[in-house]
């Protein structure tokens, strides 16, 4: 999902600018697990576009220009063995998974994992944690209710700055 | 420029050279990052994007002063619209907004880091007895109008609100710049940035200037005692995060300065070293009623030694010592709070001519509410509640008319900011916002006292402790325009504000011997400072401006302001009322061009501004005071840059070329200098 920065209409794929702002959400959680250090990339394989998009993100985590946390360690997690993951700060939602949107924050509220997507209605709608877009300007939006469920707490002057629902 | 009032001015001259609004306690290259523009709490006291203020503003990067070729701030801060620097001397300058360039008058409210610079004691800021270098600004925070209700009593005008870089957070400063220019300047400068341990940060810097007063000055340079500028600061900073969460940060600063310059408004000069030292503590924390935080500042004002002609040698004793706490939360989700007590001290004693030690103790209480009605639409409310109690110390000395206990009273008042922010899509913001701010008389106008000037007929010449805040009410609208095609920022603000009351001294031709009236029941009659007869001045502007700025390839900007400033006053024999009239440049255009290819950067900036009047000397065979018209004032400052690879710089500047020459005593001196940086 993190193809869908361009706009409301979902299509494109993910930049390392995406992935970046993505990263930078993580640092403003004041309660993460101690412990954690994955970065679920949360695909489904059988969607040609959805496994592209996971391979960018892929790439872009792993590129130098990100300056990638050394503790944080992206993987590929098909979406249907997610439950079999453990150890995940955050789930990455790639591009073409709104069918799973509901398993997804049930996982991120049982598991008190982050669940992060490119889709602003992701958030609006409660099922992710956060929803991000880069363009044409940044725009982050929490949901509260997904958070609240899921334990996670942002910094105040985070929540200052962004979009609650 | 505008003449406030010439013998009080004359008396304070003897200084070159506060107390904060808010903790500095957060992580702006974090958040910068994540959104990809500069970050401010300036504008409401909480977090923002400079995209979403509800308020107009600018902000100066660490990126725009490297390609500025500025070696101050002043001259930095004149390349904004609607911003006035008059330069008494080549080490001196007072900044304002509005349309009041005051020396101690100052209605501008500058902060460093969040600590108060404005010294509310004199009403004047010493901006060259800044302990700060320019290579360790993060950015420079510039809102115009009154902002009053958050930072209190003297924001009236606008906020600069200066922020350096976190040692501990953001990529660690450590070099060193040695400058060489005309006039013999020869300036060195350097911060080396330690990391203590993971999340604790120090940084050091120190930086000393000299230069030769080639002079300039209204009388031959043999009929004054040499005073050349000089200055030298200190400073540390550090940040430390927490194991709470909670970060804290600790400053603490040093300068000695000496200058000459000639006072604004006047045709006299004054030459002092002024002495500062700083200390201030900040800690925020996140906690379950919201983020709090926590500021104390302590700053000592000294003049060890000071001459003016007319007064002969003088010193001062000065310090603020300040506290806040503050309580930022969001009880919904569209809407945050923020709530705010401050309590601080300031005592003066300006030691030969004073009454005495004078002393005000300020507490206040704010509260600020954002509300977002829809996505893009928010409405940002802001109220202060400041009282001033007034105190003094009497040394008795011989003329006074007051006793201590007409200085036994308090000054309070409120202070309110509303403003309404609407993100029409993605490229436009629209901001309207109303104001109501609240200046505060110096304590120099409350009490200055017993200065005996033989001069003018033997007469002392007083304060006034019955002085009231004077409010200033504004209401601006603005929009904000992205133009894609060409990556440039279009802006523009219009705003109406008027100045209730304005002090002044009541007249400059004297009467003799000194009206009968004379006494505390009317101290007016005494030539105490007290208000100018009528309704106040109405001052209307419009401001624009257009940039691109681009590292590599072309950089453009352009801005122009328009500002018409009506005294609604009836005239007397001070001259306040038609100096007033025409002391505000109606046009001021600035206009940049700039290149980058490579290791190289070359960038020329022009400032063009209208005729004013001024206190110059005019006559013959003697030149005696007098208002005159000035010339139009253009001035071109080209830069260039060669930067071999990131540890080394070479800058090649000159400023003030073409520069204004007239018989007002103004210095816009010609300055060329060649720097050399190196970085670790």
């Amino acid at each position: 999902m993190l193809a869908c920065l361009l706009g409301p209409v979902c299509g494109g794929a993910t930049t390392l600018k995406d992935v970046k702002i993505g990263i930078h959400v993580i640092d403003f959680v004041t309660n993460a697990p101690a412990g954690r250090a994955g970065i679920g990339i949360v695909y489904d394989p059988r969607i040609k576009e959805s496994a592209e998009d996971a391979q960018l993100i892929l790439d872009s985590l792993s590129s130098p220009a990100l300056h990638l946390a050394p503790g944080l360690k992206p993987q590929l997690i098909d979406v249907r063995d997610l439950d079999d993951t453990a150890n995940l700060r955050v789930v990455m939602v790639a591009d073409h998974m709104k069918s799973f949107y509901d398993s997804l924050a049930e996982f991120g509220r049982r598991t008190r994992t982050l669940v992060l997507s490119s889709d602003l209605d992701c958030a609006r709608s409660g099922k992710c944690t956060v929803s991000v877009a880069s363009a044409p300007r940044v725009e982050v939006i929490v949901s509260s209710q997904q958070a609240q469920a899921s334990g996670i707490q942002f910094s105040e002057a985070f929540r200052m700055m962004v979009t609650e629902y | 420029m505008l003449r406030r009032n010439p013998l009080r001015t004359l008396v304070l001259t003897g200084c070159l050279a506060g107390s904060g609004a808010m903790a500095q306690t957060l992580d702006y290259g974090r958040l910068e990052g994540l959104f990809d523009e500069p970050v401010t709490m300036s504008a409401t006291g909480k977090p923002e994007r400079l995209s979403e203020t509800p308020v107009t503003m600018d902000v100066i990067t660490q990126d725009d002063i490297r390609r500025s070729g500025a070696r101050d701030l002043p001259t930095l801060l004149r390349r904004l619209p609607g911003v006035d620097v008059y330069q008494g001397s080549p080490g001196t300058g007072e900044v304002s907004m509005g349309g009041f360039i005051q020396v101690f008058g100052s209605r501008v409210m500058v902060l460093l880091n969040g600590r108060q610079i404005y010294l509310g004691s004199f009403g004047a800021v010493f901006w060259s007895s800044l302990p700060v270098e320019l290579h360790e600004i993060r950015q420079i925070e510039v809102i115009r109008g009154p902002q009053s209700a958050l930072y209190g009593f003297n924001a009236v005008d606008g906020v600069i609100n200066i922020i350096t870089f976190d040692p501990a957070a953001d990529a660690p400063i450590t070099e060193a710049t040695g400058r060489v220019g005309n006039d013999a300047r020869r300036d060195a400068a350097g911060s080396i940035t330690a990391q203590l341990s993971p999340g604790i940060g120090v940084r050091v810097t120190a930086a000393g200037d000299h230069a030769h007063d080639e002079g300039g000055l209204p009388m031959p340079l043999s009929a004054v005692p040499s005073q050349d500028p000089d200055r030298k600061t200190l400073s540390l900073s550090l940040s430390a995060a927490l194991p709470d969460g909670g970060r804290a940060e600790f400053e603490a600063s040093h300068s000695d300065i000496s200058e000459r310059s000639v006072v604004a408004g006047t045709t006299q000069f004054f030459q002092a070293r002024l002495q500062t030292d700083a200390l201030k503590a900040d800690y925020a924390v996140d906690s379950a009623i919201g983020r709090l935080g926590a500021t104390a500042s302590y700053t000592l004002y000294q003049v060890p030694e000071a001459f003016n002609e007319s007064l002969g040698d003088f010193r001062l004793h000065d310090y603020t010592a300040d506290a806040q706490i503050y309580d930022l939360f969001k009880p919904g989700p569209n809407d945050s709070v923020r709530l705010a007590l401050e309590g601080r001290y300031e005592s003066m004693n300006v030691v030969n001519f004073s009454s005495g030690t004078l002393s005000g103790a300020l507490a206040a209480a704010s509260a600020m509410w954002e509300h977002q009605f829809l996505p893009g639409l928010s409405m940002v409310n802001a109220v202060r509640y400041d009282r001033f109690q007034l105190g003094r110390n009497s040394s008795n000395l011989p003329g006074d008319i007051y006793t201590d206990k007409d200085f036994d009273r308090s000054l309070q008042g409120t202070s309110v900011n509303s403003s309404l922010i609407w993100q029409a899509g993605q490229d436009d913001t629209l901001r309207a916002s109303f104001a109501r701010g609240l200046s505060l008389p110096s304590l120099l106008d409350l009490g200055q006292l017993a200065l005996f000037m033989p001069q003018y007929g033997g007469n002392y010449f007083y304060g006034n402790p019955t002085l009231n805040p004077s409010a200033v009410y504004e209401e601006r609208i603005g929009w904000d325009h992205r133009l894609r095609d060409i990556d440039a920022l279009a802006r523009i603000s219009l705003y109406h504000e008027q100045t209730m009351k304005i002090i002044a001294t009541p007249a400059l031709t004297f009467p003799t011997p000194p009206p009968p009236a004379c006494g505390p029941a009317n101290p007016f009659a005494c030539y105490a400072v007290g208000y100018q007869p009528g309704t106040g001045i109405v001052v209307n502007g419009v401001q624009a401006q257009i940039d691109h700025k681009s590292r590599d390839g072309l950089t453009w900007g352009a801005n122009y302001s328009w500002e018409s400033l009506h005294p609604h006053m009836a005239e007397d024999a001070s001259g306040m009322v038609p100096l007033l009239q025409g002391s505000l440049p109606v046009h001021k255009v600035n206009a940049t061009l700039g290149y980058g290819w490579g290791d190289w950067a070359a960038d020329v900036r022009l400032f063009y501004s209208t005729s004013t009047k001024g206190i110059g000397l005019a006559g013959t065979p003697v030149p005696q005071s007098a208002i005159i018209d000035t010339k139009d004032v253009m001035i071109v400052s080209p830069h260039i840059t060669w930067s071999p690879d990131e540890k080394l710089s070479f800058d090649l500047s000159a400023n003030n070329l073409w520069p204004y020459q007239d018989n007002l005593v103004q210095r816009n001196t010609p300055t060329y200098f060649l720097a050399i940086t190196a970085r670790y």
